[in-house]
Formats: C-alpha cells, structure tokens, sequence
C-alpha cells in the first residue's frame, strides 16, 4: 500500500463524522418528511437533532446496555464500510471500504442492528430484505464478475460505463425499498427482555420500572435515527453507484446526493404508500436480473 | 477394503467427536439415563416385531414416557409472559430441540459409531449394513422412520450399485420426513456426504438434480405429515449436498478457487452443525447473520455459486439457481433457529468460538482440497492471507478478523464494561438474543410473536403445502389436454393490458440498455 496508514484510517474516520452529523436530519426527512411535505405541522428538526445528540453525549458519558451497544457498533461498522466520500485521488484510501464492502455482508449487518435495537420488523419484510440481498450480491457477481462489493463496481465504473451494472445495482437498491425493511420509529417495541429489569412489585415499583422503559425507548428511538442512516447510505450507494466527484468537494458533493437521492426514494415510496410491496419488490428484482444478464451478453 | 481419506477422516472424527463427549445440560443422573435407554431398546424391538408380526394397520404399541414424549401443547403457558422463558418454549414446541439438549445416550453412541464405521467402510454392502444400523439406532421410539419396505430395497439398491443413484437411494432412508431428532439428521447428513465424495468420476449435475428433487420432495412432505415449526428445517440437509455439488462442478471447470470456496463452506456447515449437537448453546454458530460463522458458510457458498456461473458457460442458469436456493436455505436456517434463541444469553465461549472457528476450518480447507480439489493445492497456499480475508473465489474479499475488531472497539467504547455495575438477576447487563419479529398480539409487555404460535405456522404450512399440490395438479391437467385458450380479453371485454404493457415495458429497458451499452 503506497499511502500512509494516516489516510487509510483516516478518511473512513471522517465518513464515519460526516454520517454522525448528517445522521438526525436524514433522519428526520425519512420520518417526518410524509407529514412534512403533506403541509402538516411535524416536530422540528433541532428538537429530533438536539435528541439525537443529546443521546450520543450520555451514550458516551454514561455507556450503555450491551444489546444497544452492538447495534451501534454494527451501524458504525456499515459507517465505515461503504463507499461514501472517499474522493478520485486517494483510491488507495479505500482499503477498509473494499475488503468489508460487501452488500449482503452490510445489509445483513444492518437488519441484524436493527434486531438488537429493537425496531421490528414482520417475517415477511425480514424474509423478503435477505432475498433481496442475496439478489444484489448474485447480480453484482453477475453484472462484473470478479469485482469486489460496491467499492469494486465504483472502481469499475470509473473506468468505463457498465449499463447493465449501474441498472441491476438500481433495481436492487428499488427492491430493497419495496420490502419494507427501512426501519421506522413506530417499529420500537418495549422490550420484552427488560421485563426482568428491577424485582419491586409494589406501587412504586411499577411506576420506577415504566419510567425505565419509557426511558430506554427514548433512547433507542434516539439512536435509530443513526441506523436509518445506514438504510439510507446502504440504499444511496446502490442507486447511484457510478456516481462520484473528480475533486474533493467533488466527492463530497457527489456523497450529499448520494444520500439526498436516498432519502427522496424513501420518502417517495412513503409518499406513493408502496413501502410494503412484495410484487413491485419481486418485479424489480427481476427486472435486475433481466438488466444484468442483458449486459453481461453485451459485453 | 478401508476408507482413510483425509475428507472421510474428517466426517469419521467429527462423528466420534459427538459419541464421545455427552453433551452437557442435560439429564446426568446415570441410573435414570440407564433405564430411559434400556426402554428405549426395548420399544425399539418391540416395535420391529410389531411391524415384523402384526398388519401394518394395527395401533400402536404404548410409548414409553421419555423426556421428549411429555410435551403437551398449551397456548396458554405461551400468553404468561414471566413464565415464558426457553425451557417452557422447548417444552412447548414439542420434542424437536430437547434431543439437543439431552445427554447422547448408549444406543445413540453405538449409533454414531456405526455411522463412523459406515464412513470408513471401502465395501458398499458393509456401508450400507452399518448405514441401516445407525439408522435403526439413532431413532427415538416414536419417531416416524423409514419403514423397511421402503428401507430395504433401497439399501439393497445401494449395496448393488454403489454410484450417485444408489446414494440418491439412501437420501429416503436418512431423511424420512416426520419428526426427528437433530442427531438423526446429522448423522444422515454425514453418511451422504460421506458417500457421495468416494464417488469417482463426480457427477456433480446428476448428484444435483437428484439431491434437488429427492429432498425438495422430502422436504415438502415433511411440511405437509408432520407440521412443526421445525419442519422448514427438513430441507436444511439440503445445503451441504448443494456445496458438494458445486465444488465437484466447479473441479471439473477447472475453477479451483471456487471449489475451495464450496469446500471451505461445506467444512464449515459440517463442523457448525456437529458443535450446535455438542454443546447446547452453540445453535447460534449458524445463524446467517454476519459475524458469526453461519454467514460465511452463506457467503462463500453464494460466491462459489456465482463463480461457477459466470466462469463456466453451461453452469449459467443453473448456478444462478443454486445461489437463490442457498439464499433461501439460510432464511430457513434463520426461521427455525431464531425462535429457540431468542432470550438466550450470548456467551464469552460463543464469541470466542465465532471468532476462532471460521479461520481454524477455512484453513483446513487447504489440505482437504488436495485430496478433493488437485493435488497442487497447498502451492498457493498464504498463512497470512488465508487467515486475515475470506476469497470467495471469484475475486470477492471479505475481511472478517477486521469486521471483528472493528465491532469489539466501538461496541467496549460504547458499553463501557468497565462501569458497568453487575447485579444479580438482571438481564440488561449480559447480552441476549434479540427478537427481530414484530408481534401480531400484544398483552401489555408480553409478547406473542408470530413464528412462536404453533398454530398458526401449523396453518401457513399446510396452506403452502396444499397449494404446491394444486399447482402439480394444475400442471398435470394443462399438460395433459391442450385446450384453446381462453383470453383475459375476450372474457372481460376490454383487451387484456398486463402482458403486453410488461412486454414493451421490458422491450424499453432492454433497447435503453443496449442503447448506454
């Protein structure tokens, strides 16, 4: 590796920063963006933002439940692992991104967070997110045989257009919105692991144990709003896989549209009230296939 | 005439391994396990001279009351939340998960051994004696087996010819669809794999098709005579016969990256399964979920899968299907285990054993592909990449001692187990499987998720399987009469927009691609 270590820790440090920031206000469209756009009056976004934060400070001060923390930790992970602002020049930078960049690897990482916060989702939206991944991974391999994950198809198609890979990676990006597995706050549920949470049974009792659960559930609610980002970068970095700035700003500028793109796609599908199809979700998984062996024939 | 191979070697070792070490949890009172075997023989012979003297038709004889046969079925001990830990649910889902948990017994060790022994047999009518031996021995009393009818011929058929159609044979006898114990699917699990590999020359499509065939058919019976939620794991015997199929396909397209990624799996899918049997709480090893090892017997098998489809012409479609099929197999993985999991708590030696395992096999793979895959395997052969980074095979990378350490760090900075204080009883300060369904019934806290109700999957599983009859019926009277069809159009009196709108919708997509390519 010809770069210094500096670099090749350094810049998926900085996606990981840029994310956190990012994080409450993607956020916040993915949630509120419905009601938002509907004209009706949502809470403001430096309340969601302030929360959020606010989570991270005593998450960091006080440390938190195992199970939270390794739902975090595996939301970090997918931080740092798709390719988001690593710009032109510095390819080498990747090295994290191309070793562990992998869309089912992600993915499942993904639903996997979401399990341990607590945001639930029904079997068949579970079900359906894992055959859409296995249908990313195999047209990935299908598409560009012997490129590695996304960072791969990125460095791919900076060489030259791949129609066929760009069009299944979209497909796919489209499907995995159809499935419902995009984790909402109104899938938290009450633990039911914390039942055993404190042995009083008296009057008092109850109501500490409810002023605990209410304050566990305000704190997961908090930290979704970083695994959402996740969704969206996951979901970004399929729909526009090709696409990347020549400079630094460049790059920069081409990773905030990544993510605009996605959380427009979701708020679209919330929008259109498809969030949930298994036969648009099968259509276009489909559809992708279709895509990428009509340009694996071409080429 | 003996088999010593390294691969038989390492399914014969495997196989002793579970003999030898009882598992721990269960019962250990000696004289109770004594007796409870002892009956168990007894009803064993009895029950073959039942079927040996009486017509088949006559009842059955009583059953000896064993721990896996008192398992009633209450629902309502599902709705009290506080009572509702895994020892009821085990209790409550029927016989299926306490074999794991009880102590292997002396008849099951014989059954293992015998097992072993089929394995290292060279003679195919010793292989297929010790086979039908192990069989009869593994089985609980009141498990539904293969019935001799059926058994005998088809080890006889084996015994003649020994080939991919005399194992094909013996998949009915292994798998018979029905209730079963974990140990019994292992052991039959291994005894095919075991024999398929001696198989020289390979036939990896004709062993394909017929494993496909045989244990889908299996599977499906499976799901329709006996629903529990545990039958979507009769198909599971599957995976392993598919990443056999795929490395003996992949050595003949002279793929041998791939093949070692089929073989790197398959080592890996025996092994885990062999250690969810060992120790009680190591089931999780195989879950599909990325850290663990599960997933990478679901990546490297999808990867091989892929490389033979984009690396030999002929595999195209069919690789295709096969990574589908694997991706299908683990949701099942997933959909029999994540029930028995959930509020289990996860251990040091589980995280320890998720991290060491997946880098101890994926190097065994190396000498084990010299004996399956060429001879000049270990040529290539790099410690350190072979332990830092996981090859798919098909140029894919997976780095997983990094995704380890990567997870360890954020999740010490963030849990802080420094100060955390521990106090006894309380569940927030261990880590536990987490439930991911979203539940259909709510009671305040307590929790009914869906996979949990016993009836209502009882009820989705015969839907599903009545449906597939319907459609093998459909399918049967379409081929039989050609009949002039009649048109959505022409019934409903307007012209029938969904086909042709999909047609030129598709034509579109295909002439824009075209067009950018």
């Amino acid at each position: 590796m010809s770069f210094p270590l500096l670099v090749v820790v350094g810049m998926p440090l900085l996606q990981l920063g840029a994310l956190i920031l990012l994080g409450p206000l993607l956020s916040w469209w993915a949630e509120k963006g419905r009601a938002f756009l509907s004209g009706r009056s949502v809470t403001p976004f430096r309340l969601a933002s302030r929360r959020a934060f606010g989570a991270v400070k005593r998450a960091l001060q006080n440390g938190l439940t195992p199970g939270v923390a390794l739902a975090l930790a595996m939301v970090a992970l997918v931080f740092l692992a798709l390719p988001g602002l690593a710009p032109v020049q510095l390819a080498g930078a990747s090295y994290v991104q191309a070793v562990l960049g992998d869309p089912l690897f992600l993915g499942l990482l993904l639903l996997s967070a979401s399990a341990f916060l607590g945001a639930r989702l029904t079997p068949a939206s579970l079900g359906g997110a894992v055959l859409v991944l296995c249908v990313t991974e195999s047209l990935f391999v299908l598409a560009a045989p012997g490129v590695n994950g996304l960072e791969g198809a990125r460095v791919l198609l900076r060489a030259g257009p791949n129609p066929g890979l760009e069009g299944a990676s979209a497909c796919c990006a489209l499907a995995l919105g159809f499935t419902g597995a995009f984790p909402m706050a109104a899938s938290l549920e009450v633990s039911s692991d914390r039942a055993s949470f404190s042995g009083q049974s008296d009057e008092r009792g109850e109501a500490s144990r409810a002023s605990v659960f209410r304050h566990d559930l305000d704190e997961r609610r908090a930290f979704l709003a970083f695994l959402q980002t996740g969704w969206l970068l996951l979901i970004g970095d399929l729909l526009l896989p090709g696409l990347e700035g020549e400079s630094l700003w460049g790059g920069a500028l081409a990773f905030l549209a990544r993510l605009g793109a996605a959380a427009a796609m979701v708020s679209l599908l919330q929008l259109s009230g498809t969030e949930r199809n298994a036969r648009l979700a099968a259509l276009l998984a489909g559809l992708g296939f279709l895509l990428a062996l009509s340009g694996r024939f071409a080429a | 005439m003996i088999q010593t191979d390294l691969p038989t070697l390492f399914l014969a070792a495997l196989l002793l391994l579970i003999a030898l070490f009882p598992t721990q949890g269960g019962s250990t009172h000696l004289v109770a396990a004594a007796r409870a075997n002892a009956w168990r023989v007894r009803a064993r012979l009895s029950r073959i001279r039942s079927r040996v003297f009486r017509p088949p038709g006559a009842e059955r004889l009583p059953v000896p009351e064993s721990s896996w046969t008192q398992s009633p079925y209450a629902p309502e001990a599902a709705l009290d939340h506080e009572a509702f830990n895994h020892e009821t649910y085990n209790a409550l889902r029927g016989d299926e998960f306490s074999g794991a948990s009880e102590e292997a017994g002396t008849t099951d060790r014989l059954g293992l051994l015998c097992a072993a022994l089929a394995l290292f047999c060279g003679v195919p009518a010793g292989t297929a004696l010790l086979a039908g031996s192990a069989v009869f021995l593994l089985q609980a009393p009141e498990e539904d087996v293969c019935p001799p009818a059926v058994a005998l011929p088809a080890l006889v058929f084996y015994a003649l010819f020994p080939g991919v159609i005399g194992v094909l044979c013996l998949l009915p006898v292994l798998f018979w669809p029905g209730r079963r114990r974990p140990l019994l699917q292992l052991a039959g699990c291994f005894l095919a794999i075991g024999l398929a590999l001696r198989i020289t020359p390979a036939q990896p499509d004709l062993w394909l098709c017929g494993a496909l065939l045989t244990m889908g058919a299996l599977g499906i019976a499976a799901l329709a005579v006996h629903p529990t939620p545990r039958a979507v794991g009769a198909f599971l015997p599957l995976r392993p016969m598919i990443l056999l199929g795929l490395m003996q396909a992949a050595t003949e397209a002279g793929l041998e990256a791939s093949a070692l990624a089929a073989l790197a799996a398959l080592v890996l899918d025996l092994a885990l399964q062999t250690l969810g049997v060992l120790k009680p709480g190591w089931e999780g090893l195989l879950l599909p979920v990325p850290p663990l090892p599960g997933f990478l017997v679901l990546w490297l098998g999808l990867h091989s899968a892929l490389g033979l489809a984009t690396g030999a012409p002929g595999w195209t479609p069919g690789g295709l299907l096969l990574a589908c099929l694997l991706g299908a197999l683990s949701l099942a993985e997933g959909i029999t285990l994540i029930p028995v999991l959930r509020g289990r708590r996860i251990t040091v030696s589980f995280l320890l054993a998720a991290f060491f395992l997946p880098l101890l096999l994926g190097v065994l793979a190396f000498p084990l592909g010299v004996n399956l895959i060429s001879p000049d395997m270990l040529h290539g052969f790099k410690w350190r990449s072979a332990l830092w980074a996981f090859s798919g095979g098909d140029g894919a990378l997976l780095a997983l001692p990094l995704a380890w350490g990567v997870l360890a760090i954020f999740w010490v900075i963030l849990f802080r187990p420094w100060r955390t204080v521990r106090v006894a009883g309380d569940q927030t300060a261990s880590l536990v499987w987490p439930q991911p369904f979203l539940s259909i019934l709510r009671q305040g806290t307590s929790v009914v998720p869906v996979l949990e109700s016993k009836a209502v999957l009882q009820k989705l599983q015969k839907r599903f399987a009545r449906r597939v009859l319907r459609r093998g019926l459909r399918v049967r009277a379409a081929l039989a009469v050609v009949r002039p069809p009649i048109s959505g159009a022409r019934k409903r009196g307007w012209p029938d927009m969904g086909v042709s709108f999909w047609l030129l919708f598709l034509g579109l997509m295909l002439a824009l691609a075209g067009w950018r390519a």
